[in-house]
């Protein structure tokens, strides 16, 4: 998995290239560990075959970190299972999801 | 990734024929323990009529043989399906049937005990009818802890509680040695005091097996489903196979015994006792080698697991030979020794018991295999075939070997009978299978396996796994596998998904609780109905189902993995079987 982080003004991009499994996912937790000053965090899974539950529960927590910050959290360009795949814990309803051909 | 398919079979094989021989010779050791204390504290006459007493335990022990056998092969049917409901079902209808029949024959054999003594062959106004009688009174209080005692046997250890199983039957023969010795030489009860040991025990025992029942991993949960009699018939013509094999031993010992008094008349025949005597410690190992390939080939089988049935066979076959080869030459160096408990040293007799000994010792092999081969046609339901096998075991060949051999080559003649039997016995089942399926290859045709059975290389894949790496890897191939072999792209993928979060769990939370070493063993398979796939792994009891309900809809951040697995899968099955975990996911 390749991860590329971008910081600009308060807003963090974060593209990821691979799988999210539970392997990978404390690599991607490593790239999101300092938060401070975010207010904006977008995760660009364009290239993501799928996300694990592993994955998952990291996003549910930069979520609530961002959450607790009064920031914002975005996932986008979602593969349509992938997408199915947050809708499927219903991860869709507090997270900011947006599929490929949504956004 | 190696293959620890074997290992793990391998382990389950060892620690169930283990129970079984512990079982085995726990059982041999009372009965001559008993025998012992009965005829030096009660006499002659009172040892006559305890023998005098076996029909009674035949009669009972016949339709619990029946019923106990049935139940154990449609349970493992529907065990290895995940079907738990199904599994309860047939208990129920067995436990009732069982308490029934017990009530019944218990109520039946306190009326008709008179009946009964003089059916058994004592005169009335003797002393063995005086013994035999006081001692039926006695057992005959122990017969629902007997029955039930045989009939949760075989559920205790499809449960995987070996440990329980192994107790109940120890603390059996303890009560029964200890309540004979106070009856004997305490309280001087008689064979009153014998018999109510005897039944006591059983009763006892019989309690400690239901305690398994309450256990919370426990698949048996007594009457949790509606007693499904609809099974009985099924269950019955399944246990059958019993009925044959006793009337051949009952039938078998009249003809022979015929013929050695007429080849070597009375010495030869104390000769042959020796054998009887004997025997049943002989049989432990081919017993309990066997039994556990039966069980485990009865959850195989349904399963449709071919390689491993094989697999289960070759190991049992492998596990008899290494010990039954230690045990045989044990047996046939102390030939003497044990012949010297019964005769004195040079006599005729002696030297007949010896050699009787012996030619025992070398069928102890043969013996074990043919008890495989009918334990194997039973676990797979070939039921006609164990008809066949089971008579020509346990009664034609021996008959007509030991008057062939007897008129041919005299006294010791009828001795060298018994392995030629077994080995004429092993010999017929491997030529007439050959006959019957000549165009399979070797094992197929041994095992029966017919054509179209079971999942192949084309529909089929295993894996073992031991590190979350190997989970992902897996998860990656079986995604692959579906695609390649048709299944639609979305079921392929979530597949794949659906396999990495169970077998993670199981390496993650599994393979860390304890300080043991764990396997986990995977397969996925095509069918018409769709994609199936089984993930067996031998960690501490973990129920999928219990923790998906258990999980709130608020509580978003735990089971995320289970979450996924359900929302996906058309259906999710566990079940607990010989102390291993297996899931069933069909999606």
């Amino acid at each position: 998995m390749k991860v590329n982080k971008v910081v600009d003004n308060g807003v963090m991009t974060v593209t990821v290239d691979g799988e999210i499994n539970t392997v990978t996912t404390p690599q991607l937790a490593k790239e999101v560990e300092e938060l401070g000053g975010i207010r904006y965090l977008v995760f660009d899974l364009n290239n993501v075959r799928y996300v694990s539950s592993a994955g998952l529960r990291l996003f549910l927590n930069c979520q609530r970190i961002m959450e607790s910050s009064n920031g914002d959290m975005l996932i986008k360009n979602c593969d349509v299972l992938v997408e199915e795949t947050f809708a499927s814990v219903g991860y869709h309803h507090i997270m900011n999801v947006k599929a490929k051909e949504a956004f | 990734m190696i293959d620890q398919n074997s290992k793990l079979i391998r382990k389950i094989l060892i620690n169930c024929a283990i129970t079984f021989i512990v079982i085995n010779l726990a059982d041999s050791l009372t009965m001559i323990a008993d025998g012992i204390i009965i005829s030096k504290g009660l006499g002659a006459e009172a040892l006559a009529a305890t023998g005098l007493a076996d029909p009674s335990y035949k009669i009972v022990s016949l339709f619990t043989g029946i019923l106990a056998s049935g139940m154990q092969f449609l349970c493992a049917q529907a065990m290895s399906s995940g079907d738990r409901k199904k599994v309860n079902g047939i208990f129920s209808a067995g436990m009732t049937v069982a308490v029934s029949v017990a009530v019944v024959l218990t109520a039946l054999f306190f009326c008709f005990t008179d009946t009964l003594c003089a059916l058994f062959g004592a005169k009335a106004d003797t002393s063995v009818y005086g013994h035999l009688y006081d001692y039926l009174r006695g057992w005959f209080t122990g017969i629902p802890g007997f029955i039930l005692f045989f009939v949760f046997s075989p559920l205790v250890t499809l449960d995987g509680n070996k440990k329980l199983l192994t107790a109940a039957t120890i603390i059996q023969g303890a009560i029964n040695i200890g309540g004979d010795f106070l009856s004997v030489f305490v309280l001087e009860a008689g064979t009153y005091g014998v018999g109510l040991s005897t039944g006591i025990s059983f009763n006892i025992s019989a309690v400690i097996l239901l305690l398994n029942f309450i256990r919370k991993c426990s698949v048996f949960k007594p009457f949790s489903e509606k007693p499904d009699f609809d099974m009985l018939p099924k269950t019955f013509s399944h246990g059958l196979p019993r009925l044959t094999e006793q009337f051949s031993r009952t039938l078998a010992p009249i003809i022979i015994n015929r013929t050695v008094i007429a080849v070597g008349g009375s010495l030869a025949m104390s000769a042959v006792s020796v054998k009887s005597s004997i025997m049943g410690f002989c049989f432990i190992i081919g017993n309990g080698v066997a039994e556990s390939v039966g069980l485990m080939v009865q959850i195989l089988y349904s399963e449709k697991d071919e390689e491993l049935i094989k697999k289960t066979v070759k190991a049992g076959i492998r596990l008899l030979i290494i010990l039954e080869i230690f045990f045989s030459a044990v047996m046939f160096l102390l030939a003497g020794p044990i012949s010297l408990l019964y005769f004195s040293a040079g006599t005729e007799e002696w030297s007949m018991a010896v050699f009787v000994v012996r030619c025992l010792s070398a069928s102890l092999l043969l013996n074990g295999c043919n008890l495989i081969i009918i334990q194997f046609l039973q676990g797979s339901g070939n039921i006609l075939s164990v008809h066949i096998m089971t008579s020509f075991h346990r009664m034609i060949a021996l008959t007509v070997f030991t008057i062939l051999f007897g008129s041919l080559f005299g006294t010791y003649g009828l001795f060298i009978a018994i392995p030629v039997a077994e080995a004429a016995v092993l010999i017929g089942y491997i030529i007439v299978s050959r006959l019957l399926n000549r165009y399979v290859k070797f094992w197929n045709a041994m095992l029966r396996i017919p054509d179209g059975f079971g999942y192949n290389n084309e529909n089929s894949c295993s894996f073992s796994i031991t590190t979350i790496e190997e989970a992902v890897e897996v998860s990656e191939k079986i995604e692959s596998f579906f695609e390649e072999h048709g299944v639609d792209k979305r079921t392929s993928y979530f597949s794949g998904r659906c396999m990495e979060e169970l077998a993670g769990n199981v390496i993650e939370h599994g393979f860390t609780k304890d300080d043991k070493k764990h396997m986990c063993d995977i397969r996925v398979m095509i069918d018409d109905d769709g994609v199936v796939m089984r993930i067996r792994d031998d960690c501490k009891y973990f129920d999928i189902r219990e923790r998906y309900e258990s999980l709130s809809a608020d509580e978003i951040e735990s089971g995320i993995g289970i979450r996924i697995v359900y929302e996906h899968a058309k259906e999710v099955k566990y079940v607990n079987v010989f102390n291993t975990n297996t899931l069933i996911i069909k999606m």
